[in-house]
């Protein structure tokens, strides 16, 4: 690691914040690919990869990816749920590699819905 | 850089590796590699977790699941539900008392939820073995602040005002410890670390030092500061190996980082650090007696004054800190006094660190805010006596230099001057948690053994005291009691107390002494009546069947090693007396808690023994 | 000094093993192997040795096997454990 400086300190402290974003929260984004039996069968995983490769491509350190499971709508996986901070999640259908891609350009990086995709804004009622 | 959607955080502390970490952490790694997964998801070792009991266990981020009692069986079906399908995997959960229905998150888990971690500020959170996540967490920002932005005499006011006192037992106030050797005038002075964790059935020194070894450091390092000591030694007990490698792990990388040695983060302050292994001797963990084995001599303690912090190590002025003091360090440098009395009370600021052990549900390690009542620590957080139909009896803190602290005063808070007055000490924080099959006559030998075990043999009356007091107490178990011997041990005790030179005499008698203020009439009960009711001490107790609560279910005649009971199902049954050799099978076999225990059967005296549970045929 | 068995039993005397009442355990290997603390059984096989304390308190009863750790030992557990090693101690002597 060499010999550090306070200012070392402190950038280690920046490098690691992805990390402990994961650990101890504090994130603007989360991402759920729905991976039931049947989105993985039409291709979830290959969104995840997509997903993760763009996380990690632009050095996104605030937005944490899951899984769950089938979201009920098996018709039209693979599907993912954006959720951005205090605004309501969005279902998005028959995703590809590249309209993840587009989604995370557009709605989790800048923050606009992609309406063309999205299934259905919002979520069920839960009890 | 690589991107990862989950961190799995496996407790890797004595326990847990004990109960099969190590194998459950590579089926996991095969399995997620098998499914394509191990790219995105990684699998951290920490240090101790705390909940021991539940091992070996996992926390899943982000979502924050607990896992308990992973086994290698399971793993394929955790990681298909879980980390495939995103559906967390109940099994493993943590079911609530009723065990009707699982806690996903482990803030939901009574025994995390009434926790304030500072000492355990990175518990299971960071890997041990990485500076950088200590760092992320931050690490060694309190020593770059105490190093380049403030003076000795500010960081000794800093500790001076929180009220922080040493956790190893004694509560000695911190920053009049740091100064006091702060002012005296040497060419060199120590700063030691004291992980001689002798107290049997405590283990929070050992979980620090495996957890967050660099918490340890930065405290030795800020310490250093403020005495102005070049040079310090962790002295750590050998028997704690996986402690040693992770604090030498740290200290290697703290030195290729300069963080340790000469010119630390640039400053123009020394710190060479290094880690003396101690064979494990109880009294080692008393100052002057650690300092003589560091410097390769017979452990043994010496008179004070004068004290170590005028004349220590090597005869130069030395400060020895607890573990756990240490890690308390950073903290309040970085936050202040202030925010370090937030917590606790006026004399006892802060929080302690306890481990929970013995007849209690919840085993393990929990950082409470001190004041907190002695009953949220055992009923909330360890919930409560494990056994369903067993009462509390009594909790010993302290140890071997502690007492039991019995039913009717489990409301006290606990901070050093309440738990005083009840005759136990705080100690390093062990608490052992006792139910009523306890004996506490034998629980007092057992301490007494300890102690004579471990007296170093300096001063007489601890040396030949602590054997006398020990033989009385076995007469006592074994039958051979006599009228007076309660007021001989009490005789004995004071003297000893009196005249010992180190806390390990000093202390020895408190077992005694506090079971005999509380449970004295146990004492009267073996002497007198050849009865302990706990059915402990074989020559003094004898057992029966209730013929009212027997159902005859022939759980005990199964268990019965010398086949002395005997009787037909459904009906009640009987123990031949002649062939028990009161070894306890059928008490603890017994569902409907007919077994009865009575004092022993004397052939000198039968008339003690009623007709119709005498000697039968 | 004695010499070690094939395998060294260590039983874990602290505070928490006490109370968890470890010593049943202790005598219950002592019977069956038919020798005291810091013994060697006559053909080698074990040897029994008793520790302060091994901090692996949430375990409690504890007992070691050469490197293994075994968690909440009773009586019955402990002679069925010590019967697996005796096992493998014939098979290794046969070879």
């Amino acid at each position: 690691m060499g010999r550090l400086t306070l200012d070392d300190l402190k950038k280690i402290k920046e490098k690691q914040k992805a990390t402990f974003t994961l650990r101890e929260g504090g994130y603007r984004a989360k991402v759920t690919v729905h991976m039931g039996t049947c989105g993985i069968a039409a291709g979830a995983r290959n969104i995840m990869t997509a997903l993760m490769d763009e996380i990690s491509k632009t050095g996104t350190e605030d937005v944490i990816t899951t899984t769950s499971g089938c979201a009920g709508l098996c018709a039209r996986e693979p599907m993912a749920t954006v959720e951005i901070l205090n605004t309501p999640p969005v279902k998005y259908g028959d995703l590809t590699d590249a309209k993840i891609r587009e989604i995370f350009k557009e709605h989790i990086q800048g923050g606009t819905p992609v309406d063309k995709y999205a299934v259905v804004v919002g979520s069920e009622t839960t009890y | 850089m690589e991107k990862v959607r989950a961190n799995l955080l496996m407790c890797a502390g004595t326990g847990c590796v004990a109960s099969g970490t190590p194998k459950v952490r590579n089926a996991l790694q095969a399995e997620l590699e098998k499914q394509g997964l191990a790219n995105e998801i990684k699998i951290v070792l920490t240090g101790c977790n705390g909940f021991c009991a539940e091992g070996p266990v996992m926390l899943v981020y982000p979502e924050e699941i607990f896992y308990q009692r992973l086994t290698v069986e399971e793993v394929p079906k955790l990681v298909e539900e879980h980390f495939l399908k995103g559906r967390p995997y109940e099994k493993l959960m943590f079911k609530d008392l009723e065990k009707r229905h699982a806690i996903p998150l482990m803030n939901d888990i009574p025994f995390f939820k009434h926790q304030v971690l500072r000492v355990l500020r990175n518990k299971g959170l960071i890997d041990p073995d990485r500076l950088d996540e200590y760092i992320a967490r931050d690490g060694y920002m309190a020593a770059a602040k105490a190093l380049n932005e403030m003076t000795p005499e500010d960081i000794i006011k800093t500790i001076k005002d929180s009220g922080l006192r040493g956790r190893g037992g004694a509560g000695f106030p911190t920053g009049m410890k740091w100064e006091f050797a702060s002012k005296s005038q040497a060419d060199q002075k120590y700063m030691l670390c004291n992980g001689d964790e002798g107290d049997p059935g405590a283990f929070m020194d050992r979980s620090v030092m495996e957890a967050d070894p660099h918490s340890v450091i930065e405290g030795m390092i800020i310490g250093a500061r403020a005495i102005g000591a070049t040079k310090g030694v962790i002295y750590v007990r050998a028997e704690y190996p996986l402690a040693v490698q992770r604090l030498q792990k740290a200290i290697d990388d703290c030195l290729e980082a300069g963080l340790l040695g000469k010119n630390i983060l640039d400053s123009d302050h020394t710190f060479h650090l290094e880690i003396y292994l101690g064979a494990g001797a109880f009294v080692c963990g008393e100052e002057t007696a650690l300092m003589r084995s560091i410097e390769g001599q017979r452990g043994m303690p010496r008179p004070r004054p004068p004290f170590p912090a005028h004349k220590g190590l090597w005869d130069k002025p030395s400060v020895l800190n607890n573990v756990e003091t240490l890690a308390q360090i950073a903290p309040i440098i970085l936050h202040g006094a202030e925010w370090y009395r937030t917590l606790g009370t006026e004399k006892s600021s802060g929080t302690k660190v306890f481990a929970l052990t013995g007849d209690i549900k919840n085993v393990g390690l929990v950082e409470v805010p001190m004041g907190i009542p002695l009953r949220t620590i055992i009923y909330d957080i360890g919930g409560g006596i494990k056994k369903r139909n067993k009462k509390f009896k009594a909790v010993q803190m302290g140890g071997p230099s502690g007492g039991c602290i019995p039913e009717n005063l489990i409301d006290i808070p606990v901070t050093y001057e309440d738990v005083v007055k009840t005759g136990a000490i705080m100690g390093s924080g062990g608490m052992v948690v006792m139910d009523e099959d306890t004996c506490m006559v034998s629980t007092a030998k057992f301490f007494l053994e300890f102690t004579a075990d471990e007296s170093c043999g300096k001063c007489t009356p601890c040396r030949v005291g602590t054997r006398v007091m020990l033989d009385m107490l076995t007469d006592i178990t074994e039958g051979k009691g006599k009228e007076g011997d309660i007021e001989t041990l009490q005789d004995l005790s004071r003297d000893i107390i009196s005249t010992s030179l180190c806390g390990l005499g000093q202390t020895a008698p408190n077992p005694v002494l506090s079971t005999i203020r509380y449970f004295k009439h146990e004492y009267e009960a073996h002497i007198k009546d050849h009865w302990c009711h706990a059915g402990i001490c074989s020559n003094l107790c004898s057992f029966h069947i209730s013929e009212e609560l027997c159902k005859g279910c022939q759980a005990c005649f199964r268990a019965c090693p010398q086949q002395a009971i005997v009787g037909e199902k459904k009906k009640a049954h009987r123990i031949i007396q002649e062939l028990c050799i009161q070894c306890r099978s059928c008490y603890d076999a017994c569902k409907f808690a007919s077994i009865e225990i009575k004092p022993a059967i004397r052939k000198d005296k039968p008339e003690l023994v009623s007709k119709d549970e005498g000697v039968t045929k | 000094m004695k010499p070690r068995g094939d395998h060294n039993i260590r039983i874990c005397l602290g505070t928490a093993c006490y109370v968890k009442r470890v010593e049943e355990s202790l005598n219950k290997i002592k019977d069956t192997l038919k020798i005291d603390v810091g013994d060697v059984t006559e053909d080698r096989k074990f040897s029994l040795e008793t520790v302060r304390c091994l901090g692996a308190c949430g375990l409690a009863p504890v007992m070691v096997i050469d490197e293994e750790t075994y968690g909440a030992v009773t009586p019955k557990k402990v002679l069925e454990i010590i019967k697996e090693y005796a096992g493998e101690a014939a098979v290794s002597n046969k070879r």
